[in-house]
């Protein structure tokens, strides 16, 4: 998932970058093989997050100018949060995982952890299941969750945020 | 006129205080994180210390009373640094 995640990401940033890009360029460019490209650009078409254009001799790609509603702009504020960017991944990837593995996973402190994830089930991006002591956390909607992060992009002071955080998160 | 280095050196590490509470302080705002808070007040009242500081260039006559009030300062940033640094975050009840 993770892999596929990166490779979307990847073509998708290109053809943001270059509209119009074919997909022999896309190829070359990405060092990708052509049946996994081609997957890939046809998933995302059928996303809606790019649309192609055969003219005489390629298919060209371009990235759709794309409305978000009002709960995606949420998530995307979200995954502008490393801390909460690296669980919603990680949930993706596994589908469930509690505190104790996500804070093993994106080596955090669980306390760190916890308050993300309160944030995200506050928002209503994940859902807590209890199972006895411990709970589990799932999110709500993954297909969404999976496009925004093809969609989203880093920012510098995103980054430097970040950054200045992390310095603080100490035990 | 500023012209000892000293107070160079104090007015430039004032503007960096003042940059690093920025800084601060949007990490406060995007995460609302108490720990954030905390670090980001410390920074501004550095900021504060580093100009009343160099400010004796512009108000010879208030010498004392900028002494007393930098050293309150001093201790003031030192104990926001020192809860920014205890502070944890709450875990939840099964989070």
């Amino acid at each position: 998932m993770e892999f596929e995640l990166e490779t979307r990401k990847r073509i998708y940033e290109v053809i943001r970058d270059s509209p119009g890009v074919h997909l022999r360029e896309l190829k070359r460019r990405l060092n990708i093989v052509i049946g996994s490209l081609q997957y890939n650009l046809h998933y995302m078409e059928k996303k809606n997050l790019i649309y192609s254009i055969k003219d005489e001799d390629y298919v060209r790609y371009f990235v759709k100018d794309r409305k978000l509603e009002a709960n995606e702009r949420n998530i995307l504020s979200f995954l502008r949060r490393k801390a909460c960017r690296h669980i919603l991944i990680n949930l993706l990837q596994h589908t469930s995982l509690n505190n104790k593995e996500l804070s093993t996973a994106i080596k955090l402190s669980p306390s760190t952890v916890s308050w993300n994830l309160n944030k995200l089930v506050k928002a209503d991006i994940i859902k807590k299941e209890k199972a006895g002591r411990i709970s589990n956390f799932t999110i709500v909607n993954p297909e969404i969750v999976a496009e925004l992060l093809i969609f989203y992009r880093e920012g510098f002071l995103d980054n430097l945020l970040d950054n200045f955080i992390e310095m603080w998160e100490i035990g | 006129m500023i012209s000892e280095p000293d107070q160079v050196i104090r007015l430039i590490s004032s503007l960096l205080a003042l940059l690093l509470f920025v800084i601060s302080f949007l990490a406060y705002l995007r995460d609302r994180r108490k720990k954030m808070f905390f670090v980001s007040a410390a920074f501004f009242f550095y900021a504060v210390m580093g100009f009343l500081n160099a400010s004796d260039l512009f108000l010879p006559g208030a010498g004392d009373y900028l002494e007393l009030w930098g050293s309150f300062l001093n201790f003031i940033v030192l104990l926001l640094f020192s809860l920014a640094l205890l502070t944890k975050e709450q875990i939840e009840d099964g989070i």
